[in-house]
């Protein structure tokens, strides 16, 4: 369903070549979800533009990556991604309330939406709108339908946003933190009818997302970025319970909240900036395990386990 | 947001006002037995009275006619002088914000040296040059007028262009021209129906500006600079010749920027609105 090998992403500036993403690879099969977690700035969204296509024309890219028969995206040309966006892939947005046009009623942009990934007639269209949006948990949807964006919470936006996202009955679902601006309450409806959505049309699904609890349980995989490097990739059960990678550590360390001297390990540094070339691993300023190693190369991802990991302390496959 | 306005009695007021002057204005002859232009030389700068009620002028002609007269030619300037600049405005603002590249510095690069010159100094020259007379002073009026509002369109152009809303959009599928027409067009109105309120009475002072300097509405015709022109020259002597013009010319600006300002006043508080929800 979604094969990315090796893609890495890097924009020019002042004639140097500024690495944002560097060898990412991933592979996701029908009612698979992988979750992408790291810090803000670690490149998360980034995964999804590339994967839309997005990135095309506008930053360096190598790697490739195939989604849905399409065997090169990065190669594709413009029509064929937007056929492949039509068709194939759906998208949740991450502010559902800026993400609806806020001159036009509800009807007027789930209408549009729907004759452009179904083929539906404009009439079909409205009452298929109607549909989905019983589907999305709405108990009126007429009175929905004819409301603006600016009436509407934010939960309910991003509801709308979902059945858009699930109109075309899509076989990829990329959801940039989906929950990010929502309240406890609504994350956890979205999250549900992602989950329900997800087992209806068994679509693959990409989740971007700070919200660790949510990856735990709606994830096989997941994949942890650190200023734009994969650093540890793996099973979601044994990510989670047994970290190699020292960021991951400290992540789930603090997700779990453990002891009061893993969390201080948190606050140790900020991850260098995106132009700063540092030789060797990028998490080594605040690495606490950090050996002589870390600062003269970057570690690559080697297998452990079931999973990979990018650190010089499993070298070799076994821990030193 | 705009029926709250509405409901402003002020804002009321002023539609009623402005109503009740494109009614009389276009009624005209049918509401008062004096033609704008029949002379009397008997009747001459006779005061307010019964016969006339707001007296008449040099050659005796009755002022109130003159003045319904008057307003009607303004209105139909101003009117024109808004169409020529909303829709060259608009077409120029929205085509440089939308294409951008070399296409948008080009536009840009026009409209900064137009931007550089008194805007006055090419109204004057160009009916200098088109000869005075009512359709070359809306023709010279709204080619000088649409250039704040192409500006402020570009830019309204460019935000909503980067907005998520657009992206969104653009990855559920939707192809350029959609996306121009649903979504970015549609967001300007705003700008510019505000830009148009503010642009009408630009338009009747410039006139009223052109036609006291002598460059506007030719003689016999009355438009209310012509009017408030000819009441100056015996303004000590028969005051009302020059007080009504200028009171109607007042009232009918201060109505349309009331109403520009309400306009502004609902659309940016429904911005403000937006951005507090978010």
């Amino acid at each position: 369903m979604i094969d990315v090998a090796d893609l890495s992403v890097s924009i020019r500036k002042d004639k140097a070549v500024i690495p944002l993403l560097k060898n990412v690879s991933f592979r996701l099969g029908p009612g698979e979800t992988l979750g992408i977690i790291g810090e803000s700035g670690s490149g998360k969204s980034l995964v999804t533009y590339a994967l839309l296509g997005l990135l095309n024309h506008t930053a360096g890219l190598e790697g490739s990556i195939a989604v849905c028969g399409c065997c090169n995206l990065l190669k594709a040309g413009r029509k064929e991604i937007s056929q492949l966006r039509r068709q194939k892939i759906g998208y949740i947005p991450q502010n559902p309330q800026g993400s609806l046009t806020p001159t036009r009623k509800i009807k007027a942009q789930m209408q549009e939406v729907i004759a452009v990934k179904t083929g539906l007639r404009w009439k079909e269209a409205a009452n298929y709108a109607a549909e989905l949006l019983v589907k999305v948990g709405f108990s009126e949807p007429g009175r929905i339908l004819r409301m603006f964006p600016h009436q509407l919470s934010g939960g309910m936006c991003q509801r709308i946003a979902v059945a858009m996202a699930i109109a075309g009955k899509p076989e990829v679902v990329l959801a940039d933190e989906p929950t990010s601006s929502l309240d406890l309450l609504s994350k956890t409806e979205i999250m549900t009818l992602l989950g329900k959505a997800q087992k209806e049309y068994n679509f693959a699904m990409v989740l971007v997302t700070h919200d660790l609890g949510f990856a735990l349980k709606y994830c096989n995989t997941l994949a942890v970025l650190y200023s734009g490097r994969l650093v540890e990739m793996g099973d979601t059960g044994e990510l989670c319970f047994y970290p190699r990678h020292p960021y991951s550590k400290s992540l789930f360390g603090c997700f779990f909240n453990e002891t009061q001297e893993r969390q201080s390990a948190l606050f140790h540094g900020e991850p260098p900036v995106f132009n700063n070339r540092v030789p060797g691993c990028r998490y080594f300023a605040c690495c606490r395990e950090r050996i002589t190693a870390c600062e003269v190369q970057e570690p690559v991802l080697v297998r452990i386990g079931t999973g990979q990991v990018a650190c010089w302390l499993y070298d070799g496959g076994e821990n030193r | 947001m705009l029926i709250k306005t509405l409901k402003n009695r002020l804002v009321c007021a002023c539609l009623i006002l402005i109503g009740l002057y494109a009614v009389v204005s276009v009624g005209g002859t049918i509401f008062f037995q004096y033609e704008p232009n029949t002379q009397d030389l008997l009747q001459a700068n006779t005061g307010p009275g019964v016969a006339h009620w707001l007296g008449t002028d040099y050659l005796g002609r009755d002022l109130l006619a003159r003045i319904v007269y008057g307003i009607r030619i303004s209105l139909t300037i101003a009117f024109f002088a808004t169409l020529i600049n909303i829709t060259v405005g608009f077409l120029v603002g929205s085509v440089s914000g939308l294409l951008g590249g070399i296409v948008d510095r080009l536009l840009v690069g026009v409209l900064d040296i137009f931007w550089c010159v008194p805007p006055f100094l090419i109204v004057v020259m160009l009916t200098v040059a088109l000869e005075p007379g009512i359709k070359n002073i809306f023709i010279a009026l709204g080619l000088v007028l649409w250039i704040p509002t192409a500006r402020m369109i570009r830019g309204e152009v460019r935000v909503i262009r980067n907005s998520p809303f657009i992206k969104f959009a653009r990855l559920n599928g939707a192809g350029s021209f959609k996306i121009m027409a649903r979504h970015i067009l549609p967001n300007c109105i705003p700008v510019l129906l505000t830009t148009a309120a503010f642009s009408i009475p630009d338009a009747i002072m410039a006139e009223a500006f052109l036609s006291i300097v002598g460059l506007g509405v030719q003689a016999p015709n009355a438009s209310l600079g012509v009017l408030i022109s000819d009441g100056l020259q015996s303004f000590r002597i028969y005051p009302w010749q020059w007080f009504f013009p200028v009171l109607t010319l007042t009232m009918l600006v201060l109505c349309f920027n009331i109403l520009g300002d309400a306009l502004h006043e609902a659309y940016s508080s429904k911005a403000k609105g937006l951005l507090e929800h978010d």
